[in-house]
């Protein structure tokens, strides 16, 4: 074959990966609207999910179980949708996938396997990328609630075109009512969440090529302006549409999957913001729009703790960063007794 | 060797001026002195005592005189002529006020080499010498080997690896970096081996040093470590990537406790 015959054959590939990823997406959140009616009893009464903190504990839970946080901040949206989960619940619980899907990068191993990649990341990367997300998410929590309440955002609201959403029912109507007389609801909700991931995966292949064509080639040698690799986490999550590959595709741009230690965190930072885009689409396409502003909150209020630290603290949070990250690092039991901590807390926060 | 040599109004520069006298004595040259003074009478007492510390012959004197701020009036002077070394001042409560952002901006501006002053000695005993490679790294050697004869000062070289894993094949390949890093055949490190070679060659008391972390953090934590009186980086001229790349100089001028040498080549 010749060099334009691969090139038009990979391209044709990244198409249709693209457009089988999305309407596999579109089905998964169907599925789940649908299978999430019948949740409210086991949602409420066996989980507990009544109030902020166990909403929390329960968003992060979860994106430890299904090993993603995508799939979970969707679950969220869908059980907003039926009423399940009010506002506030709904943005602590995108929020706690997001603490949760944080981990995961800790666990890339099965992560990768997943998404159809073959590279670990490093125990170190892992650790520094969940630091990163904690301290930030904590105080953009607090900002974000406070934003919902004040109702500054209110008057923010997308749906999608009256005509989109009459393809959608009328493409997807009969394939969700078809499932649902032979499923029980909590099947096609399960259902859903899978297909949520199976879409994520399938998306992957559509990943434009970085390698060649990234500004910031040289990210194991030289060193780039905070704002640069922010701007870049964000462009590049923006496509991944998960913070674990974007750290991913930052391998071949390096020597040996070495970066410079200074180009790391902000990188993390930027993947934080805009890997809310594809939980702002499914509010799109649910057809929901105070769900649109609640997912958009929760961007502006991680953009806004972000550029915060960037702006005016970054030196002396990059060296707590990796201070606090050595001190994890020092021994077995410091890092134990830290991931202990961790995976028990989303479960404390579910019993409150 | 031409020097241009910044005062002011106060005595924050008069050690380092016998300094600088000295030096350009044993290595033959001129001093121009800037003086952005904007009183006359304390221009012309400031006019004097540099000449006085100096210690120079008439010939190997000048004077600039400029009005306004010295970070516009250094980079102005600097450009009118070609100067081997700019000396700046310390610079008092608007470079304390700003964070240190004076110092950085003059560096900057300035394309020169530039040697920024802290309240001090004057002369150095320990200097202590980044490099990040080969680039910049024999340069900023040759500068500080000239200042070690004149002044009988010690060299240490510093190399920061600031390499961080991605993946865990990466930790195995750092783990190694880490614990033979001058046996291995990275470029950083063979540039090390050459370093050294150059310090023995030129009869020098030195020594080498390698950091792992941060650079701008694990230079200035060296700085204070080892106890250094003097700081030499390097810098390149502005260049069109500079909007993407990190101003790691601007950064250890800024935050440096002592005196610092940036070495920049010559366009």
């Amino acid at each position: 074959m010749t060099e334009g015959g691969t090139a038009r054959r990979r391209w044709t590939v990244r198409v249709v990966s693209g457009v089988a990823g999305l309407l596999l997406f579109i089905l998964a959140l169907q599925l789940m609207r649908r299978g999430a009616g019948g949740l409210e009893p086991f949602v409420r009464d066996l989980l507990g999910v009544d109030d902020a903190a166990s909403a929390l504990g329960f968003g992060w839970a979860a994106a430890y179980l299904v090993m993603s946080g995508s799939p979970v901040a969707a679950i969220s949206l869908t059980l907003f949708v039926s009423g399940i989960l009010d506002d506030i619940q709904t943005f602590v619980m995108i929020a706690g996938s997001r603490l949760g899907a944080s981990l995961i990068v800790l666990v890339v191993g099965f992560l990768y396997a997943l998404r159809g990649r073959d590279r670990g990341a490093s125990l170190q990367m892992g650790l520094l990328s969940l630091l990163v997300t904690y301290t930030i998410y904590v105080p953009a929590i607090v900002i974000g609630i406070l934003l919902l309440e004040s109702g500054t955002f209110d008057a923010v609201r997308l749906a999608p075109p009256a005509g989109l959403v009459d393809a959608i029912g009328l493409v997807y109507d009969p394939i969700v009512e078809l499932l649902a007389r032979r499923l029980p609801f909590w099947a096609l909700f399960i259902a859903g969440a899978a297909a949520v991931v199976a879409a994520l995966q399938v998306f992957d292949r559509a990943l434009p090529d970085f390698e060649k064509r990234s500004p910031v080639r040289g990210v194991g040698v030289q060193i780039y302006r905070p704002a640069v690799m922010f701007a870049l986490g964000f462009v590049v999550t923006l496509f991944t549409l998960s913070v674990s590959v974007s750290l991913g595709i930052l391998v071949p741009l390096s020597a040996k999957g070495l970066v410079r230690r200074e180009n790391v965190i902000p990188y993390i930072m930027g993947a934080n913001v805009s890997t809310f885009i594809d939980t702002l689409f499914a509010a799109l396409l649910l057809d929901a729009p105070r769900a649109f502003t609640i997912v958009l909150v929760e961007m502006v209020a991680v953009a806004l703790v972000s550029v915060a630290v960037l702006v005016f603290s970054y030196d002396r949070y990059q060296k707590t960063m990796l201070d606090i990250l050595d001190r994890i690092l020092r021994s077995r039991a410091t890092l134990a007794v830290f991931l202990a901590v961790i995976l028990v807390l989303p479960f404390v926060l579910l019993r409150t | 060797m031409k020097v241009l040599f910044a005062i002011d109004a106060t005595d924050h520069w008069h050690a380092a001026a016998k300094a600088v006298g000295r030096f350009v004595a044993a290595a033959g040259g001129e001093v121009a002195i800037l003086a952005a003074v904007r009183r006359e009478k304390a221009r012309r007492t400031a006019l004097e005592a540099a000449r006085r510390l100096l210690d120079l012959s008439e010939g190997a004197l000048s004077t600039k005189i400029r009005r306004g701020f010295l970070e516009t009036a250094l980079a102005e002077a600097a450009r009118e002529e070609t100067f081997d070394l700019v000396v700046v001042p310390p610079l008092g409560m608007r470079d304390t006020l700003t964070g240190g952002h004076l110092r950085s901006t003059i560096a900057r501006r300035v394309h020169a080499s530039t040697l920024l002053l802290r309240r001090g000695r004057g002369h150095p005993r320990r200097i202590l010498v980044c490099t990040q490679g080969p680039l910049h790294g024999l340069d900023n050697l040759e500068a500080a080997s000239t200042l070690a004869r004149v002044f009988e000062a010690e060299i240490t070289v510093l190399h920061v690896a600031s390499a961080f894993p991605l993946t865990a094949e990466a930790t195995a390949e750092m783990e190694r970096l880490t614990e033979h890093f001058l046996e291995t055949d990275t470029p950083e490190a063979r540039h090390l081996r050459e370093v050294e070679q150059s310090l023995a060659r030129r009869g020098l008391a030195g020594r080498l040093k390698v950091r792992f972390g941060v650079v701008v953090d694990e230079i200035l934590d060296e700085v204070v470590e080892g106890k250094h009186d003097l700081l030499v980086v390097g810098a390149h001229h502005p260049t069109r990537d500079d909007y993407l790349l990190a101003d790691v100089t601007g950064n250890v001028v800024r935050d440096s406790p002592v005196s610092t040498l940036v070495v920049r080549k010559r366009a």
